[in-house]
């Protein structure tokens, strides 16, 4: 074989793989480049004017769905209450119906009211007339159903967690508060609810806070005020153990109703379809002005405006659609907001185009700076003593707490392996220590590796190589700089190899013993796939990564955690 | 290149969605290059970003009359010769090499000495890594390094980028038997650099 045939091989054979971190810098850069241009162009109509001239639109069916996605979730993983006699109908109850309201309470706020039959919920809102959607959250699917127009639309969500049934996810809220420790109640009296006397409960707990009114009379609950994160959420009017028509909850399209389908990933939302967003609720539904906020509740209350600007605009069916998702994708990356502490907007007021004003920031996960979007929707990384105003007090960084010596013999500290499954039928292992605690004046640390066979070839702290020395078996004794430990990076990166050949299986599934190198308190595992690997995951990776595995040693510090299967398979 | 064309008319109109699908249509060729020029996985990021942004920026006078491929191609081997020779300055002011670039055979992180005996290749990403190359990458890009830029960017040009001689020479402004010549050179240094590592490698992953 010639050189030339090899090296070629190799070339072909090299993969690169960006993440959606380098798509979205790149990405956000040249679109936002494109945006000066379009914007600056005359030369070309904009999309502004190609609605002017468009036909009818019914922008509800879209509003609907959006509602159906961002309040389809809303008990997710929070919290609940837990006073017996109140809650007690609602862990009892098989159906129910219920009236919701995002935000403050006033007649600009539209009410939602939700049917609930088993995973089923047939949702209207009342400022958006003669629509209805039927969330079906075993199938993850929504029908929108537009009367005036009779248009029916299916929406299949992806990227849902699972949900097994929407009521009983308030009754699992409860039961989980009433089971933890941090839970606190607290009375809140007797007030008038809707002219009957009710009795109030305030359930704390530290990551959410729910107010319950009962009526005086029957214990049953009247009304539930719930706020998630930013969001206030009112349950009122509720109602329980209605019986209800099977057939106001079929997900069979009426006759008579044309169909649509589309599709929507719930956890695809970006920075670059937030800032869409901001577009088009700049130029289209805002003369220009960028909205009063940016929040679910601002958006629930321009939803009638939104509505009957749609209508004077028309816009053909695909656009429609095209917008409708674009307005999605922007809600989502609020209401399932994944960056760091708080997001803040200002873009109250400015127009579309002010390059020097800052609308809206936020810091992205494991970020040091801050992301700033301004008014002409370029976006710069800033330091957090360089934002436009400071920090609201409650939005504390969280402190990293650095290396401390103390009088046990132990290293004690965390530890997130980084599993990369390679061409070759090996994987790369990076094992990030995070070190807290080591005895004083030791510098040598004992550490342990899972596997005998793939011995340690690197340990780096601050990118610097550190000496160790091979012990036993897969054991080896590390040199710590305790000088340069105190001083602050406490981060200790150690890579092997480990051949999957040598890992334990169970049926098709690859398994690994989850073992850290030292005891730890928290222990987790991340796994990636090479594309030029023949395994793929089994799972929707977060960026690169499934997590297998995460879990805390409670009791204390701990060097073993069971084992679990890598969420590899073979590739289809 | 039907679909190119199509692609840049309706950039030039403004389409984020063409904009956006001809980055994802040859993102990965032009990271490959980079990477492969610069063996820096963040100076292949910072390049394939200005590319983009350049591209962008020019699409008003932008005609295209022959591959949209080729064209980015070419602008991403400019950019990163650019970035190359802005390095060599740093580089000759004292500045130590990049974070991100993998070490070569025995050289370890920042150019300190070896960890221990037998320690192998340091690494240097950090856990949510922007780009993952794979290790025939590492190995290419390792090999690459040894080589004057210019036989390195005729190298990826014609063999990743599967440009004619005639194409890469143009676009160099220099006679294309000059570009054959430095392709032969190119290959043979990489050659007797890898010594043997292309077949192992090879035997490894067929």
């Amino acid at each position: 074989m010639q050189p030339a045939d090899d090296i070629r091989r190799l070339i072909h054979q090299s993969q690169i793989t960006s993440s959606e971190q380098a798509d979205r810098r790149i990405l956000a850069d040249a679109l936002a480049d494109l945006e000066k241009r379009r914007v600056s162009s005359t030369a070309h109509p904009g999309v502004w004017r190609i609605v002017m001239h468009s036909k009818a639109i019914q922008f509800a069916a879209a509003a609907v769905v959006v509602l159906a996605v961002l309040l389809g979730l809303q008990f997710v993983g929070t919290s609940g209450v837990t006073f017996a006699q109140a809650i007690q109908p609602i862990l009892s109850a098989n159906t129910a119906i219920l009236d919701i309201v995002v935000g403050v309470e006033d007649p600009n706020t539209p009410v939602i009211r939700d049917m609930i039959v088993g995973s089923r919920i047939r949702r209207t809102v009342d400022n958006i007339e003669g629509s209805v959607s039927i969330i079906d959250l075993e199938s993850s699917r929504i029908l929108s159903l537009t009367e005036k127009t009779k248009e029916a639309v299916y929406v299949d969500l992806k990227g849902l967690p699972s949900i097994p049934n929407y009521l009983d996810h308030l009754k699992n809220v409860f039961i989980k508060l009433q089971d933890s420790p941090h839970f606190e109640i607290q009375g809140l009296g007797t007030k008038q609810i809707d002219g009957r006397a009710a009795v109030g409960f305030l359930a704390r707990h530290p990551n959410a806070e729910i107010t319950l009114w009962a009526d005086a009379k029957t214990g049953l609950p009247v009304r539930i005020e719930q706020k998630e994160g930013r969001m206030l959420v009112i349950c009122k009017n509720l109602q329980f153990d209605v019986p209800m028509d099977e057939a106001l909850f079929s997900m069979e399209v009426p006759k008579g109703y044309s169909e649509q389908k589309m599709e929507m990933d719930l956890f695809g939302s970006t920075e670059a379809d937030f800032i869409e967003g901001l577009r088009i609720r700049a130029e289209i539904f805002g003369d220009g002005r960028f909205p009063d906020g940016v929040g679910v509740e601002d958006f629930m209350r321009s939803i009638e405006a939104m509505q009957g600007k749609g209508e004077k605009l028309g816009l053909p069916k695909e656009q429609e659609a095209e917008l409708g998702m674009k307005m999605n994708r922007h809600l989502l990356f609020i209401r399932f907001f994944r960056g760091e502490g708080k997001w803040y907007y200002r873009g109250q007021g400015v127009q579309l185009g002010e390059a020097e004003a800052p609308i809206f920031w936020y810091r992205p996960k494991d970020s040091a700076s801050y992301r700033v979007i301004y008014g002409d929707l370029h976006v710069e990384d800033v330091a957090p003593e360089n934002l436009p105003e400071p920090l609201d007090p409650d939005d504390v960084a969280e402190v990293t707490i650095g290396y401390q010596q103390w009088s046990k013999p132990d290293f004690v500290g965390t530890q997130e392996d980084y599993w990369m499954i390679l061409p070759e039928g090996k994987a790369r292992v990076k094992a990030y220590v995070t070190l807290l605690k080591g005895p004083t004046g030791v510098s040598s640390m004992p550490v342990a590796l899972p596997y005998p066979s793939a011995p340690l070839e690197a340990v780096l702290l601050d990118r610097e190589p550190l000496t160790f020395q091979q012990t036993g078996e897969g054991t080896y004794n590390v040199e710590l700089p305790l000088d340069k430990l105190a001083a602050g990076p406490v981060k200790l990166l150690f890579q092997w190899h480990v051949s999957l050949s040598d890992l334990p299986r169970e049926g098709d599934t690859i398994k690994t013993v989850l073992k850290s190198l030292i005891p730890v308190t928290s222990y987790a595992l991340k796994v990636g796939v090479d594309p030029g690997s023949s395994f793929e995951l089994t799972k929707e990776p977060e960026g690169l990564w499934v997590t297998p595995f995460t879990g805390g040693a409670p009791k204390g510090p701990v060097t073993t955690f069971g084992s679990c299967g890598l969420m590899i398979r073979a590739r289809q | 290149m039907i679909e190119d064309k199509l692609l840049v008319f309706q950039s030039k109109r403004g389409s984020r969605e063409a904009l956006t699908r001809i980055y994802e249509k040859y993102k990965r060729d032009l990271l490959l290059l980079a990477m492969g020029l610069l063996n820096d996985k963040t100076a292949a990021e910072d390049v394939v970003h200005d590319v983009f942004l350049s591209f962008v920026r020019n699409l008003d006078h932008f005609r295209l009359t022959g591959s949209l491929k080729g064209y980015l191609l070419t602008c991403t081997a400019n950019h990163a010769r650019n970035w190359n020779k802005a390095e060599r300055v740093r580089g000759s002011a004292g500045r130590v090499g990049s974070a991100h670039r993998f070490p070569s055979n025995g050289e370890q992180e920042g150019g300190h000495s070896p960890p221990c005996e037998g320690a192998g290749r340091a690494l240097v990403e950090e856990p949510l890594e922007t780009l993952v190359c794979n290790e025939q990458l590492e190995l290419l890009s390792n090999a690459l390094a040894g080589l004057p830029f210019e036989q390195r960017q005729i190298v990826m040009l014609h063999e990743h980028g599967r440009m004619t001689f005639h194409a890469i020479a143009r676009s160099m402004q220099i006679s294309t038997n000059t570009a054959k010549s430095r392709y032969r050179y190119g290959i043979d240094k990489l050659r007797v650099t890898l010594n043997g590592e292309v077949t192992k490698c090879n035997q490894q992953t067929t």
